[in-house]
């Protein structure tokens, strides 16, 4: 029986206050890759690993999400709460919680600790960031605290390789059994200032001043929007003129890939399928790599900096003028990568209205996956020209559309608060110490953002082009037929059927066919595209044609109400199936996708008659 | 011939793919039966045994860029 026992996992938990090197920790013992950043919430949810101590035994580690109290406020804080009293569904409670502080902050993070200590349960103390902590000129006496404390304390530096060796070590040989209670009555803040007084000296505070100084700046009223403003200027600029070179690159790549597919195969259907279905669709899109990977750089840069929760404090005015607090910052500023981490982000926020509200705006904001359709519209109809010789155009208006999108939702959030009843809700946020990104970090990052993408091209988009391409071949058309073969095929008479509907705000039936596999993600749009141009036209070419085609086939009005309906249609079935899960329900899944799809066809309608005012009609 | 049969089976894929994304529980009746017909023809165990993984698979909520969307949670990136 007992060597049953030994040979069953040990189950241990990750605890601590948000931005302690938790999910650092998690990914240090067990391997695994889950994000991690310098700011609070990364983590929302349980995540579970595996790892073996260097004497054979086997751990069951999970890592929860940060919480600055086991009297939880918010929806991820009370995982961790439950976990931690093993009333959470379906988790045993764990044999071991592994309490994380940071060295850099023990005022804070010791009373954490002293809450879980409560709990009664075995338990570890894991000092993570000490080097950090040395840096800062801060002296911690280890011995003394695990005396103190009373449970098993080791240091740590979570991001460094064998960082956690202490730890492991200790893992071998865990304690079985809870902490006594400290003898005496004192409070918890009384007992945090004489840990404090007794174990740690602060000699210097040198590295302090510096980060004040920054903190002068970055946190100005003034001062610090304009730097906010100029950073998101920038980065937009960068979008498009760094990322120019590796796009001839890559586009050069897909097209001589295309013309040897074409010369190696016969004439036929296996030829049309490869050339106009997976090579124009698929390559078309992967075009755009360079550009979503210079904008996840600047996004790692930021959030590794500690710059992010800064933009947050700086911008609770405007949000709060919106209805919002800064909390919401965080997971908007997240879907500007993905919407569903951005929906699941939402979870730290702590009023239920302020969290619906914010669930209800993410989409709105400009995700990864709308990039494409932005980069091939804008190069397509916008000249390519400097303004006041400093400021590419085209990075202008994409930086505009981004604009009108967070204009937008705020907006909406307004609008959506107006009915309710005021309350206050203060924005309490930790500042992280600001930290150079490091380089290894930003690498994996990256790595992880373009096996995402390219997984997305291999599956989503791959998929729809060669059904697209089947729709738009078959059936063949008639004998004696003068129209252009696709006319004839399911994707015309599909294109030309829902035409009426999409006429009035200026679309083509090429759009019209595009939107409907442009439902699962936004990118598959210009794979769709590029497939029915490729298969409809007499240049099979269409992946490195694509451009050209559009900007002589298209008006700039009809392009212009395509870029506004872009900016809020909700056309991603992903985003739609995490708003049902973390709402618990279709009926706000029906509101989105309702006022999403209202607003889209609104804003079409009055770009496309303004443009058309305006002259910019088809010729 | 051979071309018309490769791309067929190259469509009939990528349908299967997106009923799957699209109403999982049909494609699970796909997999169920085809684990009954490979059960009746005792095909060879890692056959069936990929079937039935197959039919025990969940369908994540997450976008499908990562691996956590196989899990209850959705992920995620």
């Amino acid at each position: 029986m007992d060597a049953m026992v030994e040979n069953l996992p040990l189950r241990a938990a990750l605890v601590g206050n948000p931005n302690c090197g938790k999910t650092a920790l998690f990914n240090q013992l067990t391997g695994s890759r889950q994000k991690v950043a310098n700011y609070a919430g990364v983590t929302v949810e349980r995540k579970e690993g595996r790892l073996t101590t260097p004497s054979g035994r086997a751990v069951r580690l999970l890592d929860l999400p940060g919480a600055y109290s086991l009297t939880a406020t918010s929806p991820d804080e009370a995982v961790t709460r439950d976990v931690c009293a093993g009333r959470y569904r379906g988790e045993p409670a764990p044999e071991l919680l592994i309490c994380v502080l940071s060295a850099t902050n023990l005022r804070l993070h010791l009373r954490f600790a002293l809450e879980v200590r409560q709990l009664g349960r075995p338990m570890i103390v894991v000092l993570n960031m000490l080097d950090a902590a040395r840096k800062q000129g801060l002296a911690i006496d280890v011995p003394r605290l695990q005396q103190e404390l009373g449970v098993p304390v080791v240091t740590a530096v979570a991001i460094r390789k064998n960082g956690a060796s202490d730890l492991l070590d200790l893992l071998d040989h865990p304690p079985l059994v809870g902490p006594a209670p400290l003898p005496g009555n004192e409070d918890i803040h009384a007992t945090v200032r004489r840990l404090l007084a007794d174990c740690v000296t602060r000699p210097s505070a040198v590295a302090e001043e510096v980060e004040d100084r920054l903190d002068r700046w970055v946190l100005h009223p003034v001062w610090g929007l304009l730097i906010l403003f100029a950073l998101m200027f920038v980065m937009f600029q960068a979008v498009f003129s760094w990322a120019q070179p590796p796009m001839d690159a890559v586009d050069a790549l897909v097209t001589g890939f295309g013309e040897t597919v074409r010369h190696i195969l016969p004439d036929g259907v296996l030829q049309s399928l490869l050339v106009d279905g997976v090579i124009a669709g698929a390559g078309t899109v992967i075009v755009y790599l360079p550009q979503i990977l210079i904008l996840f750089l600047w996004i790692l840069v930021l959030e590794e900096s500690g710059y992010l929760p800064r933009a947050a404090f700086l911008l609770d005015r405007i949000m709060a003028s919106a209805g919002l607090s800064g909390r919401s910052f965080i997971p908007l500023l997240s879907s500007f990568a993905c919407a569903v981490p951005g929906i699941m982000a939402t979870r730290t926020i702590q009023n239920p209205r302020d969290r619906l509200t914010t669930i209800l705006i993410a989409p709105l904001m400009t995700c990864s996956a709308r990039l494409p359709v932005y980069t091939l519209l804008i190069a397509a109809f916008i000249p390519d020209r400097s303004v006041g010789g400093l400021f590419n155009l085209h990075g202008l208006v994409l930086f505009g559309l981004y604009i009108a999108a967070i204009l937008s939702a705020l907006i909406v959030a307004w609008v959506l608060k107006r009915g309710g009843k005021a309350t206050e809700h203060p924005l309490l946020l930790e500042l992280p110490a600001y930290r150079l990104p490091n380089l290894r970090d930003l690498g994996l990052g990256l790595w992880q953002r373009a096996v995402i993408f390219l997984s997305r091209v291999g599956t989503i988009i791959v998929t729809v082009s060669v059904l697209l391409w089947a729709l738009s071949s078959f059936p063949a058309p008639p004998t004696g037929a003068t129209a252009p073969a696709i006319d004839y095929s399911l994707v015309g008479m599909i294109g030309h059927w829902i035409l009426p509907v999409f006429a009035p705000i200026g679309f083509t039936w090429q759009i019209c066919v595009a939107l409907i596999p442009g439902l699962a993600a936004r990118e598959v749009a210009v794979s769709a595209l590029a497939t029915v141009y490729a298969t409809g036209g007499s240049d099979t070419d269409a992946a490195a044609q694509l451009t050209p085609i559009l900007s002589a086939q298209w008006s700039l009005a009809t392009a212009l109400s395509l870029l506004a309906w872009y900016v809020f249609a909700p056309q991603c079935f992903s985003t739609l199936a995490v708003i049902r899960r973390e709402t618990g329900g279709w009926k706000m899944v029906t509101v989105t996708a309702t006022y999403l799809f209202g607003l889209a066809y609104a804003a079409s309608f009055v770009t496309w008659r303004v443009a058309l005012a305006l002259g910019g009609g088809p010729s | 011939m051979i071309e018309a049969f490769i791309v067929s089976v190259a469509v009939v894929a990528c349908a299967l793919y997106w009923i799957g994304r699209l109403a999982p529980s049909v494609t699970r009746t796909l997999w169920q039966g085809a684990g009954s017909v490979l059960e009746v023809v005792h095909a060879p165990a890692p056959l069936r045994h990929a079937v039935a993984g197959r039919i025990t698979t969940r369908s994540g909520s997450g976008c499908g860029g990562c691996k956590g969307c196989g899990k209850d949670g959705g992920g995620c990136h």
